[in-house]
């Protein structure tokens, strides 16, 4: 080993508290970003293999009825490949609870099927009889069916006996959401049953989905799709939906996306915080080996052997960080791919390691590091041999801003002032110490407000923005009185009609299918609020829309957009935006309902209801009608969130520990720099008569200071770093409004003075070990 | 031909707005195989002189030949080159790095020199065999001293500049270190020149270069150098 590299070896061993502190950053950056990535990378593999066995669609259309006949005369068209009719069919099971209501879509099985093909999991592997079901594999363990159980089932106001033949789970479900309202899957409440063809045609006739296959051609999706909608119209198609708007498969990739953001901020950020610390860390040990370099230079040692001499340390640290990240991320991304695989009920898995994720990562970690060395230790290029053997001229004493203002330096006592001097004689170490505690206490306040933040959003979008008690939909619309027939079945206190179905916005280029609601003009459901949070009043005509819909629309208040309808013969129509509304679950348009009747559906006409109502057994008392598609219970949807919630509380623990090694590492370091530089400034202290006592008394008052200042800057930094992840975070499906409260900043502050702590017991033994007048006597070592 | 020829060497440099002239036309020739003692007070310019010979520093004039070769023209690069293959430096404060044992500092200069003695043949020739694996903190100020000479005689350079080697050290101790120097310019005829206020050590010297306030006042042969161990202050 050259003997360079013994020193460096030696120096890392002898400042292992120090070269362990900025190692962990590292380390932790990279085992995030190798075991997110890779666990992504493994989800889209599995998911993307999944769907290519088992026949995923990539065009899913709705429509009334078709004849088979018609279906099979697409697969004439070039870019076809396959085209497959298919029932689906909304239904409920009938259960011994008369309060629960459980929804099923139960979806026809033929044979030589090829797309949309269940995996079979246990029991039979397709539905063989009339009266066989296949039950999908999350609905059949949320409530514990088994093969051979009988389940009874209304549709169309009659009942059906079916046996439960098989188990097994579906491409089409891997996340298993009854609607894109739904937000949480609830597999106890809403399941799909795959039923023979025989039975569902007696259910429902003729087909009335057709799943699509593309060719290997290339073509123009959108063309296509339009030129589906003219052919198939007299069909009644209502929708058609892409893959990528499949819900499950929309809800995954969304996930998955959100994994890839995170993969690649959270490392990003760690390597900054790292990269900071090694310019600070370096940039110090190059001045205190002012005299070590001169002595390499005089030696013979070339500037660029010296540089690189230091370089080296960061390089170690990345190095060394990045190669056991990677390797400990690999590991942790096979336990966190079958762990995602569990949550999404995929029943298959595709694990890879990718030696080039893992060769980038340690490249990444070593070129961030090194370009921090680089930075920080460039201070070895200006010192030359003959002024290094000399001793440093002392710094030019000059007034602090302080000594300014009298009033205030008036009033402080002699320590005080000693302490200020202190900490505005060496603005770059102060700075770095007030950076690590503001770091720190930035990802604290992230980290803390996390939980509300999830709370609130769900809160506020059940409380605030919708008050309905029950949201109940039809099967078939209904004129808005007939709807009144209601409350003579269920006790409700206020109901009002609504009108919610799918149109394709178009905006430019831009194109999103989204649900436009119609309510009542002075709906007491519905409160809107605009972007800042003032009260917004539903327009007469025209339409709001949700801040993330025009987001993805990429329009403001008072454009104009165009808004196409899937129902047969709808003209086209043109709608200005009257305003954005606050939405943090799902994307939606709003437009008063009478407007809607007129421009965009039938006057007078609702496909469903809002409640309010203080009766506990809606659900039994709905189940007899055969009109009623779906009935969303606030109360439930909540009970359900907090089930979810446990799993977004790990998430969040993890999070805390990741915020607090890194805060206790910024803060280690900072002050174990800071105490190594001034060693002969406390043995002169110490030999004027300070007590080791009123030594460390003095380092904590100027801590303490430093650790406020830390919390005030902590606080925008914080702020800064909850609007990015907000907008990284912010999907179709919800927004987070991440608003830290009073409590999130008392949680930050406590844990952010811990680390503090933590850092100054670590450094307290330091102080202990110091020998004061060996640091005096010792220029050189 | 002498070794070293000292040509009208000026040092000028900016102390604040003050210009301090550190060395005026100093001019000197040393011959091979000399040991030189260059004399002077404190800011004599004797430092500035040696660091400007050894190659850590650049004239503002003049010119110093090192066996014929002008070394003040010479760029960062090359005076590096020429620190690294020509020059054996001793300091005061030996400072040998804190962390390498005795055989590592000295291993420290022969992995980067051409033609170098082996570590442990130095540490033989300094007498501190039994050393080899000791740290600094671990060896007295004398045997860290002898640690330094040995690091600077490993390269086998052609000068060996020693910068007050005693100033750090008790009676005793700096007479042995200078008997060792004395040693190795004897033993292997390497050009020695050493600065040092002591007008005491000067009687040791083959050449006394005196100097006051940065002009060479006499540079004189001695005619009857005395043995290190003979010397007293």
């Amino acid at each position: 080993m050259k003997k360079t590299d013994t020193m460096l070896y030696r120096m890392v061993k002898n400042s292992k508290g120090q070269f362990f502190a900025v190692f962990m950053i590292v380390f932790i950056g990279i085992c995030v970003f190798v075991a997110m990535n890779m666990t992504a990378r493994n989800m889209r593999d599995t998911v993307n293999e999944y769907y290519r066995d088992y026949g995923f669609a990539d065009l899913f259309i709705e429509l009334d009825a078709i004849p088979e006949q018609k279906i099979a005369e697409l697969e004439q068209w070039p870019q076809i490949a396959i085209a497959e009719g298919r029932i689906v069919i909304d239904a409920t099971l009938n259960t011994d609870d008369p309060e629960s209501r459980v929804n099923l879509t139960l979806i026809s099985q033929k044979d030589g099927q090829k797309l949309l093909l269940p995996f079979p999991l246990s029991g039979a592997k397709q539905v063989k009889e009339a009266g066989d079901a296949l039950v999908l594999n999350q609905f059949a363990a949320a409530r514990a069916i088994q093969i051979g159980d009988k389940l009874q089932i209304r549709t169309g106001g009659l009942l059906y006996n079916l046996k439960a033949t098989g188990i097994g789970a579906s491409s089409e479900f891997i996340y298993l959401m009854e609607s894109a309202q739904s937000m949480l899957p609830d597999p106890q409440d809403y399941g799909v049953l795959f039923i023979s063809q025989a039975l569902a045609r007696t259910m429902a006739g003729a087909d009335n989905q057709i799943a699509i296959s593309y060719s290997d051609a290339s073509f123009d999706e959108e063309e296509l799709i339009s030129d589906l909608k003219e052919r198939l119209a007299p069909y009644g198609v209502t929708n058609i939906i892409k893959a990528k708007d499949q819900l499950s498969n929309s809800i995954i990739t969304q996930e998955l996306d959100s994994l890839d953001t995170v993969s690649q901020y959270v490392p990003l950020l760690f390597l900054t915080v790292a990269a900071l610390v090694l310019i600070m860390l370096l940039a110090r040990l190059v001045k205190n080996d002012r005299v070590k370099i001169g002595i390499l230079k005089a030696v013979g040692y070339t500037n660029g052997e010296v540089f690189l001499h230091y370089i080296k340390y960061a390089l170690a640290v990345g190095f060394a960080g990045g190669l056991t990240g990677a390797v400990a991320g690999t590991a942790l991304a096979g336990a966190m791919t079958r762990m995602y695989l569990q949550y999404f009920n995929i029943p298959m898995i595709v694990v890879s390691y990718y030696p080039a994720v893992i060769g980038g990562a340690v490249l990444f970690s070593c070129i961030m590091c090194g370009a921090a060395g680089l930075i920080g230790a460039r201070g070895v290029l200006s010192v030359t041999p003959a002024k290094a053997m000399q001793s440093e001229a002392p710094k030019v004493g000059k007034r602090i801003f302080l000594q300014k203002l009298p009033w205030l330096w008036q009033g402080l006592p002699f320590s005080g002032k000693l302490v200020c001097k202190n900490l505005f004689r060496n603005k770059k170490r102060t700075a770095f110490v007030l950076f690590g505690v503001a770091v720190t206490f930035g990802m604290m306040l992230f980290t803390s407000c996390m939980p509300g933040a999830i709370d609130q959003m769900v809160l506020k979008f059940y409380s605030e923005f919708q008050k309905m008690d029950y949201n109940i939909s039809f099967k078939t619309p209904i004129k808005a009185a007939a709807a009144n027939d209601l409350k003579h079945i269920i006790d409700i206190d206020y109901m009002e009609g609504r009108v919610e179905f799918p149109f394709e916005l178009e905006s430019g280029h831009k194109k999103e299918t989204a649900n436009i609601i119609g309510i009542a003009k002075n709906s007491r459901v519905y409160s809107f609020k605009d972007t800042d949070g003032k009260p917004l009043a539903l327009p007469d005509d025209g339409l709001l829309l949700s801040t993330n819909l025009a987001k993805l629309l990429n329009v403001k208040q008072g454009d104009i957009i165009k808004v196409k309808s899937y129902l047969q013969g709808r003209p086209d129509r043109y709608l200005r935006i009257e305003g954005l509304v606050q939405q943090a679950l799902g994307i939606n348009a709003y437009m008063n309902i009478q407007q809607m009747g007129e421009q965009l559906w039938e006057k007078n006409v609702i496909n469903g209801v809002y409640i309010l109502t203080a009766d506990d057994e809606v659900n039994s008392k709905l189940r007899p009608l055969s009109n009623i598609a779906s009935v969303q219970s606030v109360r439930e949807t909540m009970a359900m969130y907090e089930q979810y919630m446990q799993m977004t509380y790990i998430s969040i623990f993890v999070m805390l520990i990741f915020s607090g090694i890194l805060g206790f590492c910024i803060v280690y370091n900072s002050t174990v720099i800071a105490i190594g530089e001034r060693q002969t400034e406390f043995s002169a202290l110490r030999i004027l008569g300070f007590s080791r006592r009123e030594i460390l008394k003095m380092i904590l008052q100027e801590n303490n200071i430093i650790t406020i200042c830390g919390i005030i800057v902590g606080i925008p930094l914080g702020m800064l770093m909850l609007s990015y992840t907000q907008a990284a975070f912010t999907t179709k499906i919800y927004t987070i409004a991440l608003n830290p409260g009073p409590l999130a900043f008392l949680a930050a502050t406590i844990f952010t003075v811990l680390c503090v702590v933590g850092a100054e017991l670590m450094t307290y033994k330091k102080i202990n070990k110091l020998d004061f007048l060996d640091a005096l006597k010792n220029r050189t070592n | 031909m002498p070794i070293l020829t000292v040509d009208n060497l000026c040092k000028t440099y900016l102390m604040g707005e003050v210009e301090v002239h550190a060395l005026s036309n100093a001019s000197l020739t040393v011959e091979e195989g000399e040991f030189v003692v260059i004399l002077g007070p404190s800011g004599s310019g004797k430092s500035t002189l040696l660091n400007i010979i050894g190659g850590m520093d650049t004239a503002t004039s003049g010119q110093v030949l090192v066996n014929e070769k002008n070394i003040t023209s010479l760029n960062e690069k090359q005076l590096t080159n020429y620190r690294r293959n020509q020059i054996g430096f001793v300091f005061q404060f030996y400072n040998l790095m804190a962390n390498l044992t005795a055989a590592e500092n000295i291993e420290l200069a022969t992995e980067i020199a051409p033609d170098p003695l082996t570590p442990a043949e130095v540490l033989e020739a300094v007498g501190l065999s039994d050393r080899a694996e000791h740290f600094p903190s671990q060896l007295s100020g004398g045997e860290q001293q002898r640690v330094s000479i040995a690091r600077a005689i490993a390269k086998n350079p052609l000068l060996l500049l020693a910068d007050e080697p005693t100033g750090a050290l008790d009676f005793n101790t700096g007479i042995a270190v200078l008997a060792l120097l004395r040693k190795i310019n004897r033993q292997t005829g390497k050009t020695v020149i050493l600065i040092t206020h002591n007008l005491d050590i000067a009687r040791m010297a083959d050449r006394i270069i005196k100097m006051k306030s940065g002009t060479i006042i006499e540079n004189a042969l001695n005619p009857a150098p005395i043995a290190a161990e003979e010397i007293r202050w």
